[in-house]
């Protein structure tokens, strides 16, 4: 049936069969040459899932169906070297060239698939038809390409199965490419293996179609051997060499392309998450030159000063930060004003583009980077103005507490008073109604004519002065009197104190009779150290107001008070009768207001000295104290008045703190 | 009445001079701890009245040396500060505690009626014959304790079980009872917090009362002592069921106390316990009897050792008033009347027509009737 071109029938009665021979050698070459040719393709492929760009892919593509093309060409070439015949045997250059190309087109195509890594069943068929169709016309137009005295026979069914082998070992190969895909382990092994098997399954395929083919010469002719094989050896090997030269370009581009991506990839990605960081941070990060000059700013950053982003870029930080230390910048440059400050974390007033003032926390850092000799700043700054309501709550609560555990002494403080006036005023209930019984008889008396006045009325009053001992009550009734309003006074003067003592200034600084403050401390404290000490007071005259926190400023005498108090309890112990002695002194010295507290208690080693403002440091039993108030007050007068508090101590001798507060 | 204040605040002494000054006591007036001791000396106080807080010797401190030096004197303590620790300090020796501001009135009233209550047991006599008794009950500490803690309301049923816990004697007891048959129970209950828990804060303290008490007399048969014990529990029982809700906690106490003066008559005479026994009439007023035999009555002597361990005087009260119909007529219906009503019933007696009259109670009468069988 297929007797047509080089399928008709060979008359066996003419022809003779050539018999071929392989070289082995050849044949190896020719299975090493499709290996590289297919790990070449894998490496390209590699690429080519990766690019982005549609331009890239394509370039990829067609580099990856050239040197697959030109791969699969030379394997062919160099099989067909190997194959020995014993007549001579040479190419038309044309059509061995031709050749080349078709091999490149399949691939081109079936890389086309590949690269869109897309591994449905129909694609995968695609694809393989592709790689069939250029390598099976390769096949045709090479074996056109002999030139051969003798005659050149396909055997059809051979023919058939050749290219149903085809398309089956190029699926196999697609396959085998899918999993290399998806592989995530042993990539090189993998990688390795499947160009093994796609050369293995290239190469087998030409040796089938090899197989296919027959050549029959007239019978009579005369064979020389030897004719072909050295010169088709250094012939394939060439090749060889030049398609593994450029296999090899090919690799090397592709690794160094790699190396490209991947760090590319990893700029991209870190830019992403800088960028991504940067504008997610919960605080504000600005970047500013040393003129202070805003350059960038991320959205938690315009967010926070009521700005929009584009607004803000370019906005000096003086109009941003009310610090003192920021508003240097106009005379000097942010790396000065900063000099002492870079690192440091301080709190300061921002500015809303609404003009609103808002507590901030800045920290400005150096970038190490310098741009036209410029340097540029960090500057991380967080809103802490829900953290500012807090601490002042939390002050509150603080001063709720000692007031707290004020209240039971200050209750004593107004039950003593009370319970003198009452008796008093029950001792006045009692003395006036037998001063009104001897008023009314008296008025009954002077009433009458002086004649009718009886002895017995005059010895009725007597009865009565008498019977209520009105030399006891007549004494007594102006004291009562007296000594009841002073209760009233006292009474009076706690309240006020309490009042005064429990003040809230709302963290603000005001002007504060420094002398009230301190004589309303000790008086709601009163039951700390009156039983303990005697507390003596000395304040020099016309001191000048304070500019303080009244509140913390109060807390601050009272810690100090409660703790002379328990230091002298400490040395006398809690029976004894001694009495200890607290004094305050207070006197302006220079620009500053200068407090000293001193008690003759137990006093301090200096090791304990060094340590009194730690926070929570104390020495005192559990409930007693917490440790917080000298650190508390440290915090408070140095920190928040810019003063400063030194201590004196000698064990058994006593302790004195003195503070000193600059006046403006 | 001879009476001593302390106080180191001279207004508050100068106040109660006036306040005071229709009574016509004997007031003296001190405004240290020092001070008052000293008076003590030469001036036999029947009531010493003090602040807590002084300086130098607080009122906790004074009061103690004058249980010890003056026992019969009536400790008062009148403060205004509330330190929970110097207050639970004072209430082991202090009989009474008013706090400042206190109505000068209510204290007049307080301190005469105290004396009124004392008159009867503080005589020569009494304090001579407990004074020779050497193995005589010390003071109940814990039970003391209890109470200021229920006082002060600081006590928690922890800190009720650890205060048993250190007392191994008293734990058996109260284990015992809170497994007895009495108390329904699924399972046998072996920690003394559970225990606690179960039998509630009454009825642990009345194990304390008992165990304390009965475990401190020494030198009477157990037979004598087991009697006393039951009769004083039974009538204690009853009386709570008779009084008033606000006063159950004082009755129950009162009323197994009520006759505890009976065990101490055994160690003052122990011969004539032998006619005692034989001639006294199962809860009527053996009174006169006593004092025949004995020179004192078990009543003088049960309360003035309650006033020695610094019992307040509303539970004294109870004792001292329990055959004196007269009295109880005058006073509201309480943890007194609760008490002789009980003794009445449990030993079939009848109730003084005065009293059911007074108090309008001859339908409840047949009530408690019932329930005591």
């Amino acid at each position: 049936m297929f007797e047509f071109w080089r399928f008709k029938t060979v008359s066996t009665d003419i022809y003779k069969l050539i018999e071929g021979d392989y070289d082995y050698f050849l044949i190896f070459l020719s299975f090493l040459v499709s290996s590289f040719a297919a790990y070449a393709l894998l490496v390209v492929l590699e690429q080519a899932w990766l690019v982005t760009t549609s331009k890239a892919l394509r370039l990829w593509k067609v580099l990856g169906s050239v040197v697959f093309g030109l791969g699969v060409w030379a394997m062919h070439f160099t099989g067909m070297l190997a194959l020995m015949l014993p007549i001579p045997v040479s190419y038309d250059v044309d059509l061995t060239l031709l050749s080349v190309f078709t091999p490149m087109v399949g691939a081109y195509f079936a890389v086309g698939f590949l690269a869109r890594k897309n591994f449905s069943f129909i694609s995968i068929q695609w694809s393989a038809f592709c790689l069939t169709l250029g390598i099976g016309t390769m096949y045709l137009i090479g074996l056109e390409a002999i030139k051969v005295e003798a005659i050149v026979h396909y055997n059809p069914l051979l023919m058939i199965t050749f290219i149903a082998i085809a398309h089956l070992l190029s699926t196999t190969a697609i396959y085998v490419v899918k999993k290399f895909y998806s592989t995530t382990k042993y990539v090189l092994l993998t990688k390795i293996f499947s160009s093994i098997l796609l050369g293995a399954a290239v190469a087998s395929l030409h040796y089938v179609a090899m197989s296919s083919l027959s050549f029959y010469t007239l019978i009579g002719s005369t064979f020389d051997y030897n004719t072909i094989n050295d010169s088709a050896v250094a012939f394939s090997l060439a090749i060889s060499r030049i398609v593994f030269i450029m296999l090899f370009i090919t690799i090397l581009c592709a690794l160094i392309e790699d190396k490209f991506f991947k760090s590319d990839q990893t700029i991209e990605q870190s830019v992403i998450r800088e960028t991504d960081i940067f504008e997610h941070m919960a605080d504000g990060l600005l970047t500013i030159n040393s003129s202070g000059i805003v350059k960038s700013i991320n959205s938690s950053g315009f967010l926070m000063f009521g700005y929009e982003r584009d607004t803000l870029i370019g906005c000096n930080l003086e109009s941003l930060m009310k610090s003192d230390i920021i508003q240097q910048l106009s005379v000097t440059s942010l790396d000065k004003a900063l000099k002492d400050f870079l690192g440091q974390t301080f709190v300061t007033q921002g500015v809303k583009q609404d003009g609103s003032e808002f507590p901030i926390e800045v920290n400005f850092s150096k970038i190490p980077l310098q741009t036209h000799g410029l340097f540029i700043f960090n500057c991380v700054a967080r809103d802490i103005t829900q953290r500012s309501e807090l601490e002042a709550k939390l002050r509150q609560s603080q001063k709720l507490e000692s007031i707290g555990q004020l209240s039971s002494g200050i209750a004593h403080e107004i039950n003593t008073p009370t319970q003198y006036v009452s008796d008093n005023i029950a001792f006045l209930g009692v003395a006036f109604v037998s001063c009104l019984n001897i008023i009314r008889m008296t008025q009954t008396i002077i009433n009458k004519d002086i004649s009718k006045i009886t002895q017995q009325e005059i010895d009725d009053i007597k009865t009565i002065f008498q019977d209520n001992d009105m030399d006891f009550v007549m004494t007594e009734i102006p004291l009562a009197i007296e000594q009841s309003s002073e209760g009233l006074q006292r009474v009076k003067k706690i309240i006020t104190a309490m009042k005064s003592f429990s003040h809230t200034n709302q963290g603000k600084m005001s002007l504060v009779d420094i002398r009230e403050a301190i004589e309303s401390t000790i008086t709601v404290s009163r039951s700390e150290w009156r039983y303990i000490a005697k507390l003596v007071t000395n304040f020099s005259d016309a001191l000048p107001k304070l500019n303080c926190l009244r509140d913390e400023f109060n807390q601050v005498i009272l810690n100090f008070i409660v703790n002379a108090a328990h230091a002298i309890e400490e040395k006398y112990g809690k029976k004894s009768n001694a009495m200890g002695c607290i004094s305050i002194n207070v006197h302006q010295q220079d620009n500053n207001i200068k407090i000293t507290i001193n008690d003759d208690g137990i006093g301090m080693r200096s090791e304990l000295k060094e340590r009194i403002f730690d926070p929570f440091f104390t020495t005192k039993e559990l409930g007693k104290g917490t440790g917080q108030g000298l650190s508390m007050a440290y915090l408070a007068i140095v920190e928040k008045h810019k003063g400063s508090i030194e201590v004196t101590s000698q064990p058994n001798i006593g302790t004195t703190f003195s503070i000193s507060i600059p006046i403006t | 009445m001879k009476v001593i204040f302390v106080d180191d605040e001279q207004f508050i002494l100068n106040g109660l001079k006036r306040a005071l000054y229709t009574t016509r006591w004997q007031i003296k007036f001190a405004t240290g701890g020092e001070q008052a001791l000293e008076i003590l000396k030469d001036f036999p106080a029947d009531f010493i009245v003090s602040d807590m807080r002084m300086p130098g010797m607080n009122g906790a401190d004074l009061l103690e040396i004058v249980s010890r030096s003056y026992p019969s004197t009536v400790r008062i303590i009148l403060s205004g500060h509330a330190d929970l620790d110097l207050s639970v300090r004072a209430s082991y020796v202090a009989h009474q505690w008013f706090n400042k501001p206190c109505d000068p009135q209510v204290l007049k009233t307080e301190i005469e009626r105290i004396n009124e209550i004392r008159a009867d047991f503080t005589n020569e006599d009494v304090r001579q014959i407990v004074g020779s008794i050497k193995s005589l009950p010390s003071v109940p500490r814990l039970l003391v304790k209890i109470k200021i803690m229920l006082r002060t309301k600081s006590l928690t049923m922890k800190g009720l079980s650890s205060l048993i816990s250190d007392n191994p004697s008293l734990c058996a007891k109260v284990l015992q009872v809170a497994n007895s048959s009495f108390i329904v129970s699924s399972r046998n209950i072996t920690n003394i917090e559970d225990a606690v828990t179960r039998l509630g804060v009454d009825a642990v303290s009345n194990i304390v009362a008992i165990a304390e008490i009965y475990s401190k007399v020494e030198d009477v048969p157990s037979a004598f002592l087991e009697e006393t014990l039951q009769r004083g529990l039974k009538i204690a029982k009853l009386a709570v069921m008779i009084t008033e809700k606000s006063d159950r906690d004082i009755t129950m106490l009162a009323g197994i106390l009520h006759n505890i003066g009976e065990l101490i008559l055994w160690q003052i005479n122990p011969k004539g316990m032998g006619v005692y026994l034989e001639k006294r009439k199962p809860g009527q007023d053996n009174t006169e009897l006593e004092r025949e035999i004995f020179r004192v009555d078990n009543i003088q002597i049960g309360s003035y050792l309650l006033h020695l361990w610094n019992f307040p005087y509303s539970i004294i009260e109870c004792i001292t008033l329990q055959n004196k119909i007269d009295k109880l007529t005058n006073c509201k219906f309480g943890g007194a009347t609760s008490i002789y009503i009980a003794r009445m019933i449990i030993n079939d007696l009848d109730v003084d027509e005065s009293i059911i009259d007074h108090f309008d109670i001859s339908e409840k009468l047949n009530h408690w009737r019932k329930i005591k069988g």
